[in-house]
């Protein structure tokens, strides 16, 4: 951030076109020097306590039952034997395929009736009742009959898995349309915008921050949708390896596959992010935004 | 559009019907640019009671074509109400208003805005959002592309144009939003406190440089402010609003030869006048 301000910052000021400068940007605030940890310290301090946490869990692990709690070098050794047994990665790989399927429905048809929602009053009253009553049911009960429907093959896991997703996608994305600021909307009456182009140029980028928000948490319930499905559904994949490694309390490879997926979720938070930068490349440039 | 749904059908009938028996009879060359006739306007209070408060009363006004004109007065006198009127973004409750000798009923065809808030799309470069005012023209991409150039050159933003509004400082983002309005080359330029965000350097900067942009386009401009200094500088007739109910109390002329600079204003006898007399009406007072 602070090296985008200095960058623009610079660019102005060397402009001779220039008649109303810029105000300078805001010198970065000395920050009050910890006198418990130096700054090197202070960046390692996740790691280390990281570190203490397994260090701590190895220690107290080793001297429990190894069915209640497993110690995280056998957790690792788990990691790599059932690698070895080439169960890590297909397991690994279809999560990823049902969460990306899944959650990209839910966000093309929870991005298109958000929009709808969020710009027409009529569409907000018709819809909104299913909406606030499917965001607060426990859908995941829902699961027996998504296999009547579906069957219990991959198309079963990723409507679980969508069906979780799309409400907060809903909800979020009508909200940010709807929270369009009255003064872009009449800027865009005075240059007779049809609605097409109220819609693109305005409503939907100015609820992409919001949209991003609805994905974020689409994607954590549909982690849950991932992992469930495969467990009720088919017992493959992750959720079928925790639910087989539970049954036979082999408590290390069942934390492994648990790891496994939240790594999952964790790469799709960070291909979320990298998406979210490329589609809105002005608003990380707006924070360098002067006051006036 | 959802929230564009207040243009009454009969009354949008009604007007049309009287300005195509009107129109023949006026000579167009001499017809004002811009036409108030009995205007009045009233909302509801937010009490809802029910009852509604007048936020303009019988307000009538002529604006000649290239005439700037400015409207003053304390808050609660109407005048964004009524440069909303004229803009079409608001329809009156009573009366007519003519822009271009057509009755407004939603925007005329050829406005331009500059809103007290630059109101630039954040995630638009300058450019773009330029285009963003031609984007409804039916014009070839060059032939918009050229005029963005154009106006990017005369409000001195050539070198922004690949900048992100949020990157500008405020003056810069109103330069921008005043580029926007006059890129289509409009008849009527609207501005409602353009300059008020911004410190008192910036705006003095600011305010000749619009003066001469707007005076080099010839465009008819409604100018809405509360710095009497601000109308003098700019205007060839202030309009002086009261309040309660929001009404046009006196029009004044300001005889002084445009584009103007600051430095030629300082110790102008005509300008003080004309600032005590503003102000005695606007205080009440005269």
């Amino acid at each position: 951030m602070s090296a985008a301000s200095g960058d623009a910052g610079v660019r102005l000021s060397h402009d001779p076109a220039v008649e109303v400068p810029r105000s300078p940007a805001p010198a970065k605030p000395s920050r009050p020097r910890s006198r418990t940890f130096s700054r090197a310290t202070k960046r390692a301090l996740p790691a280390i306590s990281v570190l203490v946490f397994l260090g701590i869990w190895q220690i107290v692990g080793g001297r429990i039952n190894p069915i209640l709690l497993a110690t995280p070098s056998k957790v690792g050794e788990a990691f790599v034997d059932i690698n070895r047994e080439g169960l890590l990665w297909p397991a690994f790989s279809r999560a990823m395929e049902v969460l990306g399927a899944g959650l990209g429905i839910a966000a093309v048809g929870g991005i298109a009736l958000g929009v709808l929602m969020g710009r027409s009053e009529t569409a907000y009253r018709v819809f909104s009742p299913y909406v606030a009553f499917f965001q607060t049911t426990p859908l995941i009960a829902l699961t027996p009959l998504v296999v009547i429907w579906f069957g219990i093959g991959f198309e079963a896991e990723v409507a679980v898995t969508a069906m979780l997703a799309v409400w907060s996608i809903i909800i979020n994305t009508s909200e940010g349309v709807r929270m369009t600021p009255d003064s872009l909307l009449d800027m865009s009456r005075i240059y007779h915008a049809n609605e097409r182009s109220v819609i693109r140029d305005i409503a939907v980028p100015h609820a992409i921050p919001y949209i991003f928000a609805g994905l974020r948490i689409g994607l954590a319930k549909a982690m849950i949708g991932v992992i469930i499905a495969e467990m009720d559904v088919s017992l493959k994949g992750l959720g079928g390896l925790v639910e087989n490694f539970g049954n036979s309390f082999e408590t290390a490879r069942l934390l492994a596959a648990i790891i496994t997926s939240s790594f999952v979720g964790v790469i799709g938070t960070v291909i979320l992010e990298i998406v979210r930068r490329r589609a809105a490349p002005w608003a990380g440039k707006s924070r360098v935004r002067t006051q006036v | 559009m959802k929230r564009g749904g207040y243009l009454v059908a009969e009354d949008s009938n009604g007007r049309v019907a009287r300005t195509a028996t009107a129109s023949p009879a006026v000579d167009a060359s001499v017809r004002p640019r811009i036409e108030i006739i009995n205007a009045s306007k009233r909302f509801p209070r937010p009490d809802k009671s029910g009852e509604t408060f007048t936020a303009l009363a019988d307000v009538s006004l002529s604006v000649m074509q290239g005439e700037f004109i400015s409207l003053i007065g304390a808050s609660g006198c109407g005048k964004t109400t009524l440069l909303r009127m004229m803009s079409g973004l608001m329809p009156c409750d009573d009366g007519e208003i003519y822009v271009s000798g057509k009755p407004v009923v939603g925007v005329p065809a050829s406005i331009g805005f500059v809103f007290q808030h630059p109101e630039l799309l954040p995630w638009r470069t300058v450019r773009d959002n330029l285009l963003f005012a031609l984007k409804q023209r039916r014009m070839p991409r060059e032939l918009k592309d050229r005029a963005v150039a154009e106006q990017l050159e005369l409000t001195n933003l050539q070198a922004f144009a690949d900048y992100y509004p949020g990157m500008l400082s405020g003056g810069m983002q109103q330069r921008a939003g005043l580029a926007r309005a006059l890129v289509g080359n409009p008849d009527v330029l609207f501005m409602d406190e353009p300059l008020s965000a911004l410190d008192a350097f910036t705006r003095r900067q600011l305010q000749q440089d619009i003066a001469e942009i707007i005076f080099t386009t010839r465009a008819t401009t409604v100018l809405v402010t509360h710095e009497v200094d601000e109308a003098i500088f700019f205007s060839d007739r202030i309009v002086v609003m009261g309040t309660s109910p929001g009404r046009v109390n006196e029009v004044i002329d300001v005889p002084l030869p445009r584009p103007r600079r600051h430095s030629d204003l300082i110790g102008n006898p005509t300008v003080a006048a004309l600032r005590d007399r503003v102000l005695g009406i606007v205080l009440g007072v005269a």
